[in-house]
């Protein structure tokens, strides 16, 4: 091949492999820029792949336009139009400089947000601190007052069969007659009293199911994930999410339960030093949907988790005294009004994995079953 | 500012006058030389710059970085084989005694080429770790 032609087909291939490597980054990151359009540095790599797809194709266009001029003999055309050309090139030039010199700002900016990020999150963490404990202050009072209510609404009907039970006792209630026509109507209105709350008592229980709603466990453990990863980055622990690909639909109160996952993440992160890992992981389980949450801690002793579900323990998971009441015996008991069940599988040295698994279906009275 | 201000003025010249701002590609004469070669001062700068931050931020992973700072490092290498190249161009009257260079100076692919692959391979590897995992958990790798 002539030493010329050589030199073309080189210069025109190596252009055009240019532009189009050029537009297939532009194409991946316009794909990030996409789905991360909140993250400033995907915006700005964005940017610099457009600059660069700007720079190949103007660089293509004026390499290619002058060998086809110079081939069909229009050396007078090439030499009107290549200042142009070249002028084009230059621009693109310098904007792909100016785009790659405000990597040093794009980064700053991000550093900024990260910093008002992390500063919003610690102030999210103590508003959930202090709504946990507005929280238990509620339940403890509206406890005390249920257990009120029960004693006032109980204690009529109880104090009048007490007495009419005693005056038969006695032998003072006078004739048959009169206990058939009198006694056994009163205490038969009493005991129908005491089944009446009885009944309201239940109802109020079985409205709790409604609050039961379609949920997507991906979707909650990702939200916990996302809201704890902060915690366990500051303590140098690598935490790591890996989502079933399809989506594990199940029947739960998301509230309670983000609650509960985040909670045992929370014990996670304290059990581990730093450069352990936590792995969290979905998937899909016999009929239902799995969690696991896994450190490379410590580890827990058989004795703590033989008592680690007790209620009189106020320990987490591995033994240390805690100074609030909510802890694996709660996270336990929302598991089983779930229908749900957790396991524990741990021993000193070689970490701790937590398994929780839900039902797809909630069976009907599923709610009842699992409270008997 | 400056910078965007001076661009804009750069582009109106160009349009309008090419030859008036030394902006010609072809760089058949000298008068286009001049701008050609001020961009690849910048552009040489920018990519030096951009090579030097990428090794500092804790923002790519290991593959992600080498790949991101092996495009930049070939484009500068680029823009100083460029520079070196429109000097030496034939067309370039006072350097015509350098008319056997021509095979060397215009095969500036060998290390554009693989730049731009390498910036690819970047792109491909942060679309991967970024997207087929949680598309929240960009760039947690800061530690800033």
């Amino acid at each position: 091949m002539d030493k010329n032609a050589l030199l073309m087909f080189s210069d025109i291939s190596g252009t055009a492999i240019f532009a189009v490597f050029a537009f297939l980054m532009m194409r991946n990151l316009s794909r990030l820029n996409k789905d991360n359009s909140y993250e400033i540095i995907s915006a700005y790599l964005y940017m610099l792949a457009i600059s660069l797809f700007l720079f190949g194709i103007s660089r293509s266009i004026g390499h290619i336009l002058k060998h086809i001029l110079l081939f069909a003999n229009k050396g007078e055309l090439w030499h009107r139009v290549s200042p142009f050309s070249g002028a084009f090139n230059s621009i693109t030039m310098v904007f792909m400089a100016s785009v790659t010199l405000f990597f040093r700002r794009a980064l700053k900016i991000f550093s900024k947000m990260k910093r008002e990020q992390r500063k919003l999150s610690d102030t999210s963490m103590e508003l959930l601190r202090l709504n946990e404990q507005m929280n238990q202050l509620a339940g403890e009072r509206t406890r005390a007052e249920i257990i009120l209510d029960l004693a006032h609404e109980i204690r009529n009907p109880i104090t009048v069969i007490g007495g009419l039970v005693r005056r038969l006792s006695t032998g003072k209630s006078g004739t048959n007659s009169s206990i058939n026509s009198t006694y056994i109507p009163s205490l038969l209105e009493q005991a129908a009293r005491l089944e009446d709350i009885v009944k309201r008592f239940e109802e109020l229980i079985s409205r709790q199911t409604h609050t039961f709603k379609v949920l997507d466990l991906n979707s909650i453990v990702r939200d916990c994930f996302n809201f704890k990863k902060e915690t366990a980055q500051k303590k140098g622990i690598a935490i790591r999410l890996n989502l079933c690909k399809s989506p594990l639909l199940f029947q739960g109160h998301k509230e309670i339960l983000e609650l509960s996952i985040r909670h045992l993440i929370q014990n996670a992160i304290e059990a581990c030093s730093p450069d352990d890992a936590i792995d969290i992981m979905t998937k899909t389980w016999g009929e239902g949907v799995a969690i696991e949450i896994s450190d490379t801690g410590p580890g827990i002793s058989k004795e703590t988790i033989d008592n680690i579900f007790r209620n009189n323990r106020e320990t987490d998971k591995y033994g240390r005294k805690r100074p609030v009441s909510f802890g694996l015996p709660f996270i336990k008991q929302v598991i089983e009004k779930h229908n749900g069940t957790i396991s524990i599988d741990s021993g000193p040295n070689f970490g701790t994995t937590v398994r929780i698994q839900f039902p797809t279906h909630f069976k009907k009275n599923g709610f009842h079953a699992a409270k008997k | 500012m400056i910078l965007v201000k001076f661009l804009g003025l750069y582009i109106i010249f160009s349009f309008i006058a090419p030859s008036c701002v030394y902006a010609i590609q072809e760089h058949l004469g000298i008068e286009g030389l001049i701008a050609h070669e001020l961009a690849h001062i910048l552009l040489l700068f920018a990519m030096c710059d951009f090579a030097y931050r990428v090794l500092r931020a804790h923002l790519f992973d290991k593959k992600e970085k080498r790949c991101f700072l092996s495009g930049a490092v070939l484009f500068a290498l680029w823009n100083i084989w460029a520079f070196v190249a429109h000097l030496l161009h034939p067309a370039n009257i006072i350097n015509i005694k350098f008319k056997w260079l021509i095979p060397l100076i215009t095969s500036d692919h060998i290390l554009l080429v693989p730049s731009i692959i390498c910036f690819y391979f970047a792109s491909n590897a942060l679309v991967k770790n970024r997207l087929d995992n949680d598309p929240r958990l960009m760039y947690d790798r800061d530690k800033d």
